[in-house]
């Protein structure tokens, strides 16, 4: 009985902790963020990274925070590309892609950042075959939009 | 020895209800489950039974006779949830509330629009060698991790 009571004390105490776990979350990315926007030296950026790094690594939920991961791991290519790490920026463009439960639109941004890599890595060809990718995931993305907008925009009336 | 002295005056229990019995509860209880072996030749009528069966039927599920009408409120009710049904079904209630919860409402259309057209004015200037238009898709993709982000932090 008193089991069971405290089943429901920690259901309820689980359900009232999550959106105070989710706003921590988004003070973590947030502040990640803020850290790599003002990093400008060497060490700043190697610093910015590694607390995109520890945002990128706190969570797996998908929805929301997965597009939030894929950012993460974009932003922390990006600062490698900084850096001359072509390598390391594939390898962070790696682990956002196998990030799951996120939407396909910044999976086309990784995909972008991976095109970069490529390039600087000398790699053209490969550098072609992600912006193909990007440019496939893009164009539907596009026309799920455009769809989208008729469906919502009030129809023509015809004499 | 007449029956009354051989029945135990109090139980005592030592360490909870799991307690051996001692020699002398012992004892007791076996001469008491002997004189009910004799309860037998105690025997009620079959009348006397009848009748009190009769008083136990009517007490446990009264049955209205012929003419006769149950006062609601004379009549026993069983309670429609019992605290140990209570608990599971609150369990119950709150798991329904937690895990089927929608997960977070993605970026409202116009970030994801702006996204995306950026998206695709950079992918067709790398591939067509024109000027590629870094700055648009970093704000776009600004504006939508701020989307994102405010996702999380309004809870929705």
């Amino acid at each position: 009985m008193k089991a069971a009571w405290l089943a429901v004390t920690l259901l309820f105490l689980a359900g009232c902790a999550r959106p105070s776990q989710d706003r921590a979350y988004a003070a973590e990315v947030r502040a990640a963020h803020q850290t790599a926007d003002s990093a400008t030296t060497q060490e700043q950026k190697r610093a910015a990274e590694r607390a995109l790094e520890s945002a990128f690594e706190r969570s797996a939920a998908p929805g929301a925070e997965a597009a939030l991961r894929q950012d993460l791991a974009d932003r922390a290519a990006r600062l490698e590309l900084e850096l001359g790490h072509a390598q390391q920026a594939l390898d962070w463009t790696q682990r956002g892609l196998a990030v799951e439960g996120a939407p396909d639109l910044l999976r086309a941004n990784l995909l972008i950042t991976e095109a970069d890599a490529w390039v600087a890595l000398g790699q053209r060809g490969e550098a072609r075959q992600s912006l193909l990718a990007a440019l496939e995931i893009n164009q539907a993305l596009l026309s799920s939009e455009l769809e989208e907008e008729e469906s919502h925009s009030p129809r023509s009336t015809r004499p | 020895m007449t029956t009354d002295e051989t029945l135990p005056s109090e139980l005592e229990l030592e360490a909870g209800v799991d307690a051996p019995l001692s020699d002398d509860e012992r004892q007791a209880l076996g001469e008491l489950a002997a004189l009910l072996r004799v309860a037998d030749e105690l025997e009620l009528s079959a009348a006397a039974r009848a009748r009190g069966r009769a008083d136990l039927e009517t007490l446990l599920c009264p049955t209205p006779a012929r003419g006769e009408v149950i006062q609601p409120r004379l009549r026993r009710t069983r309670p429609l949830a019992w605290v140990w049904l209570a608990a599971p079904l609150a369990a119950a209630i709150l798991f329904a509330w937690l895990v089927p919860r929608p997960r977070r409402a993605l970026p409202a259309p116009a970030a994801t629009a702006e996204l995306a057209v950026a998206q695709s004015a950079l992918l067709t200037a790398e591939l067509t060698g024109a000027p590629v238009p870094r700055e648009d898709l970093e704000r776009a993709t600004l504006a939508y991790r701020q989307e994102l982000l405010a996702t999380l932090e309004q809870g929705r």
